[in-house]
């Protein structure tokens, strides 16, 4: 089964479909129940804002989604293709190939420069952007061989959100991609991940736990206790740009 | 070139120190390996090219006296593909105003076809056909007697005094290691080979017409041995000495023990250091994976399969163990060279040279990398299990249990704290306590032969040889005439030895072996045990070297068949009394009386043992003793002694020093990845202790205390491991036959493996302390992950 191409891609509106997904995790004696029946569809294009409490299991269905995790039950169709079954092989394509990932804490390799972050994926991707391209995305051409501890907060997020679009994913995924950061430079990456979303058509999921940001999304999902209590539309969504918290 | 490969190149530049420490250790072991290796290579090459050049013979046979046509039945013997027939004749060197020295003159009549053992002239040429007065010297002994082309030497045969002009030297491949008379160890300054004209010597030697000294070679897919037995039939009407095939030839059974050695220790040693370099591997390989948790999750995240991630990672490990190899191999060439030049003077093995074999340095390249895989194996299988969402989480807190320590409230919060860590981690402990043990055991090791050489110097004079001076006879004398070398100047008493060849048997086994008769009052020779303790020689029956018992599978009250090879030439059945745990060689002993009652009607002495007022023989003595013609040889025990001490002490120092050298490294690598460790591990605390005000000592002693418990431990452990594991293991690889030294440990040698380990600590430590010194609190503060 090879990963489904762009071309059907554009044909398929439908872009995730999920269906009574749980995960629980055995510590011990005790089960946590991190997921406890989640039921969803997801279409392309669309730009996802995910809510819930510390806990509700909003990085748990995150990393379902892209792939990084299994779910113990329940079924996750990508495109029609269902992850759950797929071989840590497939997976690692899955995510390769269609998966951007932004993490709270920028996650960038230490002993790589920004440049040189960016091509780790480039490197690997198969029709990326060049890594001078995608900083030029998020406007740090000019701290392209800067190392990450030479960067600052939202500098190191900004090069993890050009590593992440490099591949020009179907899929942004971002874990609180502003929760070590400043409200202005919070903004700033905001911004970016809009336009880039925008630009290259992706979709993009975004975990936060600030409200406001709600407002730039096309679609709201609140978690709470591992369950989905909220799934709303936003027919207008405000430009990042112009969010306040 | 990808960014995961300029990732993994820095990753390694910031492990330099660490790197480099197991750097050295593995090329450390592969420079060992090399070095002897290659020179194994070396001699097996340069002893098959010569063996092959001078038509080594596969047996070989002396006999006492037998006619030259006894050449046609020994070569109608199945098998036999050509025999070689000579003369030679035991002969004396009164050498300047020194002692006599023993030595052989051979026969050589030109380069006939079928000549056997053929002897090479380096330098001159050979004896002259016809010419009485012309010689040709064993190089070794020339060199280690400073005798030179176109000198003279004096050469007593059968008595009579002749002097030769040296016109050749040259090298023979049965004599490669030469032993003087009654002695058990290689001295080739006190044995010498001679060639002379075979007829001149025929005349001299009294033997025209008549042979005494026969070699042959097989037909391919003979046995020798077989051949061997038939020589010794046909030769027994003759007087027949005995046979023996190539491997028990003198000088090649004394090479090979030596190639033995050195095979089965270049396997041994570099053994250890690759087991040390993959412990330290692993211990490095599993903290930075740890370190580097989130680093591999977001790999892993962005696409990158754990199989990559992991051979990456794999490859630091490879790089480290090819980096050592390629190191040993330079280090191994230079120390091999050296080896050669220690080993041409100690083989005098014509085409001596150290060949890098290609095999060998891929041998030693593959062997590092598997050591370094094998240690890294541990981390790369976490590597694999490490699920990518798992990863996204910083490790849960190390777990520290109150444990077996909680009770030790008594001690001081610091020994608690180290106690704890060691025994958090009981593998890594186990594992680096061994490591610092093993290179304990190696610097036992490398003061062992000192100390053994000491202890049997010490024994074997103060009870064993307590003559001062030991005169070699060319055949047996009878008793009366010790009171002629009482009267001797400076001599105060004189003892008789029987000392006669005999072959001992049982079953198809059998040893050629010299018996020894000792007085039952003599007091200056005396048969003792490894360590010293006097054994009485029973007045019936034989005393055996228990090598020789287990050999032959023989217990205490069993009879033994002896073949006299002296004498009246007949086999006996002799008793067993006892067994005595000799250092070198193998041999009988017997009671003087009962030794001469079965050799001949009236007693005879083969060696005449000396005492004298002063220790050491004068000029007056010495000149007196060389105008006596039944003497072969004298000996003075304190200058075999300094002989041995100057030739094989002297490479013994060296391979002491280099070993000492080598056994440090691993000490330094092991105590500064410790302590490198625990710096990183607690770089953020120990930047906090800076912060809060605590001198850098302070700090510093943090540090110490494990690395201080481990080294402790590593001690007592190292020294047992030398004792009871390494020098047994080593002398498994010495032939048994030759020699077996005492297994002990002085306490010089626990001193000197203690003072190298906390000089080689404190040395780890201190590159440590210097990072240390550059510890930025700042940045330390500021580190995640
Ligand atoms: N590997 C794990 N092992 C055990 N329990 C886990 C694991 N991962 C998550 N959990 C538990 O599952 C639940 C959901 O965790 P999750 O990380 O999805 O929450 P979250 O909504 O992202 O919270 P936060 O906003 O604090 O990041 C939590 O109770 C967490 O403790
Ligand atoms: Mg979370």
């Amino acid at each position: 089964m090879a990963p489904p191409s762009p071309a059907v891609a554009a044909s398929e509106p439908v872009l995730y479909r999920l269906a009574n997904v749980t995960k629980t995790y055995r510590m011990g004696d005790v089960d946590v129940h991190a997921l406890r029946g989640v039921d969803l569809e997801l279409d392309a294009r669309e730009l996802v804002v995910l809510l819930g409490a510390s806990g509700s299991g909003k990085s748990t269905l995150l990393n379902i989604l892209g792939g990084l995790d299994q779910p113990t039950t329940g079924s996750v169709q990508f495109r029609g293709e269902e992850l759950s079954t797929l071989s840590d092989r497939r997976l690692t394509e899955f995510r390769r190939f269609h998966v951007g990932f932004i993490f709270q804490f920028y996650n960038l390799i230490p002993s790589l420069t920004a440049h040189e972050n960016v091509e780790l994926v480039t490197d690997i991707a198969r029709t990326p952007m060049t890594a001078d391209e995608a900083l030029e995305v998020v406007g740090l051409s000019d701290r392209r061989s800067h190392f990450p501890a030479q960067l600052s907060g939202g500098e190191q997020q900004r090069v993890a959100i050009a590593r992440a679009i490099a591949k020009r994913p179907e899929l942004l995924l971002c874990d609180e991609p502003t929760g070590a950061l400043d409200y202005k430079t919070g903004v700033l990456v905001l911004d970016v991940l809009e336009t880039i979303a925008r630009e290259l058509g992706t979709t993009a999921i975004i975990i936060t736990h600030n409200a406001p940001v709600a407002a730039m999304a096309t679609r709201v999902l609140t978690l709470a206790d591992g369950r989905l209590v909220a799934d709303e539309r936003n027919a207008q969504p405000v430009p990042a740009k112009e969010l306040d918290w | 070139m990808t960014v995961l490969s300029t990732k993994e190149r820095r990753d390694l530049i910031a492990l330099r120190g660490r790197a480099l420490s197991i750097i050295v250790v593995v090329a450390v072991g592969i420079a060992s390996f090399i070095a002897m290796r290659g020179n194994w290579d070396a001699l097996e090459t340069a002893r098959d090219r010569f063996y092959e050049q001078s038509r080594f013979g596969d047996v070989f046979a002396s006999a006492q006296r037998a006619p030259r046509s006894v050449v046609k039945h020994l070569e109608a013997i199945d098998g036999v593909a050509s025999v070689d027939a000579r003369v030679s004749q035991g002969v004396t060197l009164p050498i300047g105003d020194g002692e006599p020295i023993a030595g052989v003159a051979i026969g050589v009549r030109g380069d006939q076809p079928g000549t056997l053992n053929v002897m090479r002239v380096v330098r001159g040429h050979a004896p002259e056909i016809g010419r009485s007065d012309q010689v040709v010297l064993l190089e070794a002994f020339a060199h280690a007697r400073d005798i030179h082309l176109g000198d003279e030497i004096a050469v007593v045969v059968l008595g009579r005094m002749k002097r030769l002009r040296v016109v050749g030297i040259g090298v023979s491949a049965e004599y490669l290691f030469t032993m003087p008379p009654g002695e058990m160890m290689p001295d080739v300054a006190r044995f010498a080979v001679l060639w002379l004209d075979e007829t001149a010597l025929s005349v001299a030697a009294d033997m025209e017409g008549s042979v005494n000294r026969f070699s042959a070679r097989v037909q391919p897919g003979t046995s020798a041995e077989r051949v061997a037995k038939e020589f010794d039939r046909v030769l027994h009407d003759y007087g027949g000495l005995g046979t023996v095939t190539r491997s028990r030839q003198q000088s090649n059974f004394i090479l090979e023990s030596e190639l033995v050695g050195l095979r089965n220790m270049s396997f041994a040693m570099p053994m250890i250091f690759l087991a040390v370099a993959a412990l330290l591997l692993n211990l490095i390989m599993k903290r930075i994976v740890r370190e580097h948790r989130g680093q591999i999750a977001t790999l892993a995240a962005v696409g990158y399969s754990s199989s990559e991630i992991a051979w990456s990672y794999g490859r630091i490990a490879l790089l480290v163990g090819a980096a050592g190899a390629i190191g040993g191999v330079a280090l191994g060439w230079a120390l091999g060279i050296g080896l050669t030049d220690i080993y041409r003077d100690f083989f005098a093995l014509p085409g001596l040279v150290f060949k890098l074999r290609p095999g060998a340095a891929i041998g030693a390249l593959v062997a590092s990398c598997l050591a370094a895989l094998i240690g890294a194996v541990g981390a790369l299988r976490s590597i694999l299990a490490l699920a990518p969402a798992e990863a996204m989480r910083p490790p849960a807190p190390q777990k520290y249990g109150h444990g077996a320590f909680a009770s030790f409230s008594l001690l001081s919060p610091m020994l608690r704290m180290t106690l704890r860590e060691l025994a958090r981690k009981p593998l890594r402990t186990l594992g680096t306590v061994t490591a610092v043990a093993s290179a304990v055991a190696l610097l036992v090791m490398a003061r062992w032969f000192d100390d053994a050489m000491t202890l049997m110097i010490d024994t074997q004079f103060r009870s064993a040889l307590r003559d001062d001076v030991t005169v070699n006879l060319h055949e047996a004398v009878p008793v009366n005439q010790l009171r002629m070398f009482e009267h001797l100047p400076g001599v105060i008493r004189a003892e008789g030895l029987r000392v006669a060849p005999i072959r001992i048997r049982r079953g198809n086994v059998s040893r050629d072996i010299a018996i020894f008769g000792h007085d039952a009052d003599g007091r200056l020779r005396r048969v003792l045990g490894k360590y010293g303790d006097v054994a009485d020689v029973p007045p019936d029956g034989v005393l055996l070297t228990s090598e020789l018992a287990r050999i032959l599978n023989l217990s205490v009250g069993e009879r033994v068949e002896v073949d006299f090879r002296e004498g009246d030439f007949r086999t006996r059945h002799l008793t067993i009394t006892g067994f005595v745990d000799e250092t070198f060689g193998l041999s009988a002993h017997a009671d003087f009386k009962t030794l001469t009652g079965w050799l001949e009607q009236e007693p005879r002495v083969s060696t005449v043992l000396l005492r004298l007022e002063e220790r050491t023989p004068s000029p007056e003595l010495l000149t007196r003793l060389r105008e006596i013609p039944a003497v072969a040889g004298v000996s003075s025990g304190r200058h075999a002694v300094e002989q041995m001490e100057a030739q094989s002490g002297e490479m013994m120092v060296v391979f002491g020093v280099i070993l000492s050298l080598f056994a440090a490294s691993i000490t330094v690598g092991v105590v500064y990845n410790m302590a490198k460790a625990a710096l990183a591990s607690r770089a953020r605390d120990l930047a906090s202790l800076r912060v809060l005000g605590f001198h850098r000592t302070e700090v510093a002693q943090t540090l110490g205390g494990e690395i201080l418990a481990i080294v402790t431990m590593a001690l007592p452990v190292g020294m047992l491991m030398g004792r009871y594991v390494m020098l047994p293991a080593m002398m498994l690889s010495a032939d048994p036959e030759m020699y077996r030294l005492p297994i002990i440990l002085s306490g010089r040698t626990l001193l000197f493996a203690t003072a190298v380990t906390v000089a080689a600590t404190v040395m780890g430590f201190l590159l440590v302390n210097r990072e240390l010194k550059r510890l930025d609190p700042i940045s330390a503060l500021k580190t995640r992950e």
